[in-house]
């Protein structure tokens, strides 16, 4: 069994968006969050600067629990969208968060985006929020943590019930063409929560929500799983590589767009990560055992 | 149980073992038999504490175990508290201030850290998360802090710190306050370049580097 490398993220350790790109552009805050319109005219722009294969969207990992509650600002161009109150002081109230409404908010408006970008004949990769993140922004944290110990079934209910969102935001985003979705959950990395909550991550959300997105997986669209992810199914020894070559000297990012059709799953590097090329044109698809 | 040792080491063990719903019965107990609060609190709780610290060290334990651990040690504190003497209540501790600076809202590590400032002995404000600047520095004058910790885990928020660090200036304010700060793009390089007085790389060197930089008193509990 193949292991990976521990991942380091580098990514995770910036938020907003270079102010100088938005005034170049006649953009501005926050109208950069709200309106798809100039989502799309700065994803592009952010495209271009990074010479990459494709735009990526949202600026930010509030989407989904703004639509479900969360109180995000968006007020400063320079750290981008964030919760800075807790809309739900306790865990039980999680339990009872609503269903996102795909059709209001700034998670419509990116959905919007990523319809202009597909139209204009971008390829896009859209980032989904995985249930830690998205209570993160919703909650105390530590609430969170305490509740998986003392009452893990109500922990697995708001689980089941933010999966369900996540993969009717999967299928709403295959809708208007968005080609690589990208999963992370950043505060559910291991190094934090430890094993035993990894794998009740992994047995509660993870390996249902990756199956479920199954049947979406085609010539037009691959799920990229975040390396920290990978990282937990490898160490929980719940997957495997199957290594696909590819032309020589294609950078990952590239090969994420490439490899659809034949690869339904990757998540080798960081999608963020736009000129890491690949050792030998290699891209490895991960297989759940 | 009617040794003292044996309640210290159940005391203990409840936090380890993140009992929060049987340190309490201990430690009425511990009080029942006789034995002085502070006492329970140092050599049991704190000392339980200590040992989850050291299961954080070695990757045993996780922050989720650190906050689980806690619970049972404020759960233990809250029956020993009314018990403790008045001259050891009121003991002097030095004041810190902890919070996660502007436009960040990734308090996991602060609040770690927060916990394990607390057990050793600091007098902990929590400023909570997306701090501004201003603050830290009106909470400063406020409760005449010794100390202010500053966590980030993004890049783009980093420059905070400095500001930090020059409103204290410009307040004339910063030989009294040590800063020092913490988080994922931090290093001691960046702490030197903005005048930090300290780095620490995680929870458990934070405790070392606070008390380097705002000394505890000795204690004057009797042994």
């Amino acid at each position: 069994m193949e292991k990976t490398v521990n991942f380091t993220c580098n990514y995770n350790n910036a938020a907003g968006i270079d102010p100088a790109v938005i005034k170049a552009l006649n953009l501005s805050v926050p109208d950069v969050y709200w309106n798809a319109q100039s989502m799309a005219c700065l994803a592009t722009a952010i495209q271009e600067e990074n010479n990459a294969p494709f735009c990526v969207l949202p600026f930010c990992y509030t989407t989904e629990a703004e639509n479900m509650g969360g109180l995000i600002i968006c007020d400063d161009e320079n750290t981008g969208p964030r919760a800075r109150e807790f809309a739900y002081p306790t865990v039980e109230e999680l339990a009872r968060l609503p269903d996102i409404d795909f059709s209001q908010g700034r998670i419509h408006q990116v959905l919007e985006a990523c319809k202009i970008l597909n139209a204009q004949g971008k390829a896009v990769a859209l980032e989904l929020s995985g249930p830690l993140t998205i209570c993160n922004n919703l909650t105390d944290i530590s609430l969170v943590f305490r509740a998986w110990r003392k009452k893990p079934d109500l922990i697995e209910q708001i689980f089941n019930h933010l999966m369900v969102q996540s993969v009717v935001y999967a299928r709403e985003a295959q809708k208007v063409g968005v080609d690589i979705l990208c999963f992370a959950d950043p505060t559910a990395s291991i190094d934090i929560i430890g094993p035993k909550l990894a794998e009740a991550h992994a047995q509660s959300f993870l390996i249902p929500f990756t199956q479920e997105i199954l049947p979406l997986l085609d010539e037009n669209t691959i799920l990229q799983l975040c390396p920290k992810i990978v990282n937990t199914l490898f160490n929980l020894e719940l997957a495997d590589w199957r290594q696909h070559v590819l032309a020589p000297g294609i950078s990952y990012p590239a090969a994420c767009l490439e490899a659809r059709g034949q690869v339904k799953i990757v998540g080798q590097n960081c999608i963020k990560n736009m000129q890491h090329i690949l050792r030998n044109g290699t891209i490895k698809e991960l297989r759940l055992r | 149980m009617n040794d003292k040792k044996e309640y210290l080491q159940k005391l203990s063990d409840c936090v380890v073992n993140m009992e929060e719903d049987d340190v309490a019965e201990v430690a009425k107990s511990f009080i029942d038999a006789g034995y002085p609060a502070l006492d329970g609190v140092m050599d049991g709780l704190v000392d339980g504490m200590n040992r989850a610290s050291q299961l954080f060290d070695d990757e045993e334990y996780f922050v989720s175990d650190l906050l689980l651990c806690s619970d049972a040690m404020y759960a233990g504190l809250d029956v020993f508290r009314p018990h403790i003497p008045e001259e050891y209540s009121n003991k002097s501790k030095p004041r810190a201030i902890i919070g996660v600076v502007q436009g960040d809202t990734h308090d996991i590590g602060k609040n770690l850290v927060k916990i394990m400032l607390e057990t050793a002995g600091y007098e902990m404000h929590d400023l909570g998360r997306d701090v501004p600047v201003e603050d830290f520095i009106t909470k400063a004058k406020e409760i005449s802090a010794s100390l202010i910790c500053l966590s980030t885990l993004m890049t783009t928020t980093m420059t905070n710190m400095a500001k930090v660090i020059n409103r204290l200036q410009e307040e004339n304010m910063r030989d009294q306050v040590k800063v020092m700060i913490g988080g994922a793009p931090i290093s001691q390089a960046f702490a030197n370049k903005i005048g930090a007085d300290g780095y620490s790389a995680n929870a458990i060197g934070a405790v070392k580097l606070a008390k380097k930089l705002a000394p505890l008193e000795a204690s004057a509990r009797a042994s």
